[in-house]
């Protein structure tokens, strides 16, 4: 069993190619830095301004004192932007070599490349490479990086752009407000439904390399996205910090499920802030895979403003030693007849701590609303933490509220039955912990699917004896 | 078993610890508010040693303009394998303005424990109240019927007839 655990690789996809910069802003942040970036991008006024602004809002706000331990982070010791090529690359093979080469390491599954043309490709702070499957054009579709929807669409950006997650929201958000770079934007006009998954692969790349993407994604009435988005990250020595954001907006009938499966290194503090405003009769549903990084916080949030608006998160959390996954879901439901289902499984081995963290709000005057929670959490080894601090705010009796969560730990009696079938004991914990997690499995597209239960199996491996 | 019996405004805080192998117990809160009532409930039962065994149960109603603020906690510390625990906070919700916030926190660092929290508000079922009002009841009787319904269970099975008694004050100083 030793030798099974020395030859696991610490983390498979830690390595990197050499850094190829056109620009690089100095370490740390000053109104000079988020100039500058505002400069170099060519933006109009009204960005510049909001990112000034943003900044001073990031100065004045305190680190949350709920949730993670935050306090080794430090704000002076990170680049808040970097450019990797000059201009964003019209076709993959356009795309520099090494780049490439990162892309192959990390083994995009075959179903991606099969849709490049469809693949938004984060490479560092800005989209590098993306082309637009033409019939998504041609239904009026909009799905580019944000940077470039600023230039090509600047009415559309700025009606939306702040107004669901505003820079007083939080500091991170704030911070992300200032210095954001590269992210998606996402358009679908009224009744079109967009049959392929979105998808975005987003890289960490370069020391103390702070990624700030933003994404936008605006779906009229009646229409249909579901967006993807990966990431895997190198791993390195010192500290990195993620702090996207994420705005939705889904109007009334139209439904936008948004999936991420998040790998960062065992390094990165990642904080991102990710809401979704739901109209009447709409659907927002949130998949949410945590299984990298060394901090996350990251609370998905649906906020049902419409009659009938329904809401749904489903949150993964993973953590091994020395991570601490702070997850989970928030529902407001503010419009009567609305519903929302929060599912959350956790799993912590090897000293590693999951936390899920939630809100459910019943505004006053939402009759007829119905909330249902349940947390699910397993415990690998006696070395690890679960925690669930689930808040629910009922302020409207004509509604009925549900929440539930169990903690238990892998049960000897499936152990042992699954070894008397000839499985070994680490076979048997990946199985286990494998049907655990199905409920969020099967609602993932399959390659991605294929690549957790693969990962899992592969974290398992020493996990008993 | 520990029952604290809560009518109207007051704050509570009832912490337990399970500090000697195998010690179980039970605490029991039911509450009842009504007018301008507000209840603040801080509830937590503590693991320190191995096969302990804790329940929390918390069931109340709520009235007119009354608000509850619910904290509970179960925490099983390191080492305090084969504890065993439920939190439990159940509220009904009678009063348009009536107002409830619940925290049923668990902190779990063993990983050979049985531990689970569930907590559910909604108003009077309206199914069983149309029912009850078809056989003759008056729109009170009813209420009162079910909302008593709704508490026994958390004292019923501990057979002691004073609680019984405890309870029917409670549930007529909501219903009066």
């Amino acid at each position: 069993m030793k030798e099974l655990i020395s030859r696991r690789e610490p983390y498979r996809f830690g390595f990197s190619y050499p850094e190829e910069y056109v620009f690089k802003a100095e370490k740390g942040l000053s109104s000079d830095v988020v100039e500058k970036i505002s400069e170099i991008k060519g933006e109009p006024a009204w960005m510049r301004d909001f990112r000034l602004r943003s900044l001073r809002i990031f100065e004045k706000k305190t680190l949350p004192s709920w949730g993670a331990d935050l306090s080794r982070i430090n704000f002076d010791e990170i680049y808040y932007y970097l450019r990797p090529t000059r201009s964003q690359a019209k076709s993959w093979k356009q795309v520099p070599e090494s780049i490439r080469k990162t892309y192959d390491r990390i083994g995009v599954p075959q179903a991606e490349r099969k849709y490049l043309a469809g693949v938004k490709a984060q490479y560092d702070s800005e989209v590098i490479y993306g082309s637009l499957q033409q019939d998504l054009a041609r239904r009026g579709v909009i799905f580019m990086g944000m940077d470039e929807a600023l230039k090509k669409h600047p009415d559309l950006v700025k009606e939306y752009f702040g107004t669901i997650i505003p820079p007083l929201d939080n500091k991170f958000a704030a911070l992300n407000s200032a210095v954001w770079s590269g992210g998606s934007f996402v358009y679908i006009p009224a009744g079109v439904s967009v049959e392929m998954p979105l998808q975005a692969y987003f890289r960490i790349n370069a020391k103390n390399m702070g990624q700030f993407e933003r994404t936008l994604i605006i779906a009229e009435e009646g229409s249909f996205v579901h967006y993807v988005e990966g990431c895997t990250a190198p791993i390195y020595a010192t500290d990195s910090l993620h702090a996207a954001v994420v705005e939705i907006i889904v109007k009334r009938g139209a439904r936008v499920r948004y999936t991420t499966i998040q790998n960062w290194s065992r390094n990165v503090y990642n904080l991102v802030t990710k809401r979704a405003l739901v109209g009447e009769d709409a659907v927002m549903e949130w998949i949410d895979g945590n299984l990298g990084s060394k901090i996350t916080m990251k609370y998905p949030s649906v906020y049902l403003m419409g009659k009938g608006a329904r809401g749904e998160v489903l949150s993964l959390a993973y953590a091994d030693a020395g991570q601490h996954q702070d997850a989970g879901a928030k529902a407001v439901h503010a419009a009567p007849y609305t519903s929302s289902v929060i599912t959350s499984k956790s799993i912590s081995r090897g000293g590693g701590r999951t936390t899920y963290r939630g809100l459910l709000e019943i505004n006053p005057g939402a009759i007829g609303s119905r909330a249902n929670v349940r947390c699910d959490a397993l415990i690998l080894d006696p070395k690890s933490r679960s925690d669930t601090y689930p808040t629910m705010k009922i302020n409207e009796k004509q509604s009925s509220v549900a929440h539930e969560a169990t903690v238990t730990k892998v049960g000897e009696q499936q152990l042992f039955y699954l070894q008397s079938r000839g499985l070994t004991a680490d076979e048997a914990v990946g199985m286990v912990v494998n049907g655990f997690i199905e409920p969020i499995i099967k609602v993932l597209p399959l390659e991605y699917a294929v690549e957790l239960n693969r990962l899992i199996e592969l974290e398992m491996e020493g996990s008993v004896g | 078993m520990i029952f604290v019996p809560v009518m109207g405004s007051k704050n509570k805080k009832v912490e337990v610890s399970l500090d000697r192998v195998g010690k179980e117990e039970q605490l029991v809160v039911v509450f009842a508010g009504k007018d301008n009532d507000r209840i603040d409930l801080d509830l937590s039962m503590i693991h320190l040693k191995p096969r302990t065994k804790g329940r929390i149960t918390v069931k109340g109603i709520l009235r007119d303009r009354a608000t509850a603020r619910i904290r509970g906690l179960v925490k099983i510390e390191k080492g305090a394998q084969g504890a065993d625990d439920f939190l439990e906070e159940r509220t009904l919700l009678l009063g348009q303005e009536a107002r409830v916030e619940s925290f049923p926190y668990l902190e779990i660092e063993a990983d050979d424990v049985r531990a689970s929290h569930a907590a559910t508000s909604s108003p009077v079922d309206e199914g069983q109240l149309f029912y009850l009002r078809s056989r003759g009841l008056s729109q009170s009787e009813a209420e009162r019927l079910l909302v008593a319904g709704f508490l026994r269970p958390a004292v019923a099975e501990v057979g002691d007839k004073r609680l019984g008694s405890k309870l029917e004050k409670i549930i007529n100083y909501a219903l009066d």
